[in-house]
């Protein structure tokens, strides 16, 4: 197997360039392990306020570990750990004593791949991390609630039905509810895992649509296994193997004309 | 393993190829038909156009195809696009062709100045281009712009002997006028390899160079001088 090259800093940081911003997301040089087993090596990659990230890479390759490590939901993982290295939002570490590991779950929101609404009615799938915010005021959440099925596209489809069970929503509309349930607590970052995988195309059409919307308002990161979905709707694209960052670098670039062979591979369906 | 997607890229390639080489050959007919007043060669270059834009219309199909169902990306989405844009230069390079054997037969002039020598670049230029297509080289593209100057000098070189001859003797305008045309059709064809060439670029490097200004003709002639 041939030995990934790490990955070239010129390629996942601006800091050489004049388009230098802060990263909202800096990983410093950080290594990840389930117990022995060594998941991610040395990824050094910054990601920029209002960007869309695209991770792309085969199964296994720890882009997921990686956009979960972005929220500490690996925390929850039995021999879950950072081996060396370091994750920061806005050059605050992650993993510091200080860090409220709730809060940072409201300000780093996530989507999963399999839309997962409570067992509620609409309304209260959206309301409920408000609630226990302790948000009190009824007229408040039922702004919050309005404005963030709007934002998520879903408020004129179930508006005249908020009180409905969401599980009588299609998979296309549980899971844009679970956008705008994430939306409702006001993150900065929202993390996507695979969002689009068990929707149909036109599912899918609107829920990246949504994701374009948001990029004005959010840093979004969102891990995906469809190369034309990174090709449409990130600004970046960092494509991992074997736990290793092989190239970050601008979509365009990506899929035009890649640095690396083993990402051309990759993206070309040889490998993977 | 080959797969069935490569297989197609590959044919698609044989097929460009062809598809070059028979627009060469017609060229080198019809300056033939031209300079030997062979009417029938003529005819044959007339008819060859027609194979040519048939397999113009099958690249467009199947690289539409391609696009459709494999959704290529990087290296494969570049050629795939730049097949298109080069079989659409060298159907071009068949239609002029086809346009000189059509003159070669209204032409009575028995001085076709620097024609031969123009055609004579033009096969080479083409087949330069075509080269490239299959082993990259960008100096043997940039040889093919610079090259592609000397040509338009031959062209200013006709355009003046044929107005000389119209002055000598207004009678032999028309015949004339043809040989202009030819001439004119062959600096198009140069004009094609170098487009060729140009995408030729953009499918190895992914850089488009089609309108860069230092490879202009008034850059590129600086250049020399």
């Amino acid at each position: 197997m041939q030995e990934a090259p790490t990955a070239n800093p010129e390629n996942s940081s601006l800091e050489n360039t004049e388009e230098y911003r802060e990263p909202a997301i800096r990983i410093k040089e950080l290594d990840f392990l389930y117990g022995n087993n060594q998941v991610i090596h040395n990824v050094t990659l910054d990601i920029f306020p209002k960007e869309i990230m695209a991770f792309i890479g085969p199964s296994g390759c720890g882009k997921s570990t990686l956009l979960r490590c972005l929220n500490r939901m690996n925390d929850l993982v039995d021999g879950a750990r950072i081996g060396k290295g370091s994750i920061e939002i806005h050059g605050v570490d992650l993993h510091d004593k200080s860090v409220d590991v709730i809060e940072l779950r409201k300000k780093v929101g996530m989507v999963f791949q399999k839309s997962n609404p409570f067992p509620k009615s609409i309304y209260q799938n959206v309301a409920y991390g408000l609630q226990i915010q302790g948000v009190k005021s009824k007229r408040t959440i039922d702004e919050k609630v309005e404005e963030s099925l709007r934002k998520a596209a879903l408020w004129e489809e179930v508006k005249d039905r908020l009180n409905e069970n969401a599980y009588g929503l299609s998979g296309g509309q549980q899971q844009r509810l679970c956008i705008a349930r994430t939306l409702a607590v006001e993150p900065e970052i929202i993390l996507m895992d695979e969002p689009c995988s068990a929707l149909d195309p036109v599912a899918t059409g609107r829920v990246e649509e949504l994701i374009l919307g948001l990029k004005d308002e959010y840093t979004i990161v969102v891990v995906t296994h469809n190369m034309q979905q990174a090709g449409r709707i990130s600004d970046r694209t960092a494509f991992f193997y074997l736990g290793k960052l092989i190239e970050c670098d601008q979509t365009k670039k990506i899929f035009l004309n890649p640095s690396k062979q083993q990402t051309e591979d990759y993206i070309s369906g040889k490998f993977g | 393993m080959t797969t069935q997607f490569e297989h197609n890229l590959e044919n698609l390639r044989s097929k460009l190829l062809l598809m070059g080489q028979l627009a060469n050959d017609s060229l080198q007919g019809a300056i033939k038909a031209l300079l030997e007043g062979d009417s029938v060669l003529a005819k044959a270059v007339r008819v060859k156009d027609e194979e040519i834009d048939d397999l113009e219309n099958e690249l467009s199909e199947e690289v539409t195809s391609c696009l459709s169902t494999h959704a290529p990306v990087a290296s494969d989405l570049r050629l795939l696009v730049s097949i298109i844009k080069i079989s659409h230069e060298v159907e071009r390079i068949g239609d002029e062709a086809k346009a000189i054997a059509r003159r070669s037969r209204k032409t009575a002039t028995p001085d076709f100045h620097q024609i031969p020598k123009m055609g004579e670049i033009a096969r080479e230029m083409i087949q330069d281009a075509l080269s490239i297509f299959v082993e990259y080289d960008e100096e043997k593209a940039k040889a093919i712009w610079t090259r592609d100057l000397e040509v338009d000098q031959l062209h200013k070189e006709n355009n003046q002997f044929c107005q000389s001859l119209v002055e000598q003797d207004p009678t032999t305008s028309s015949s004339v006028f043809e040989v202009l045309f030819i001439s004119k059709s062959l600096e198009r064809v140069c004009d094609h390899a170098v487009n060729i060439s140009k995408e030729t670029v953009f499918m190895a490097t992914s850089r488009d160079v089609r309108h860069a200004p230092e490879f202009k003709k008034s850059a590129l002639r600086k250049e020399l001088e």
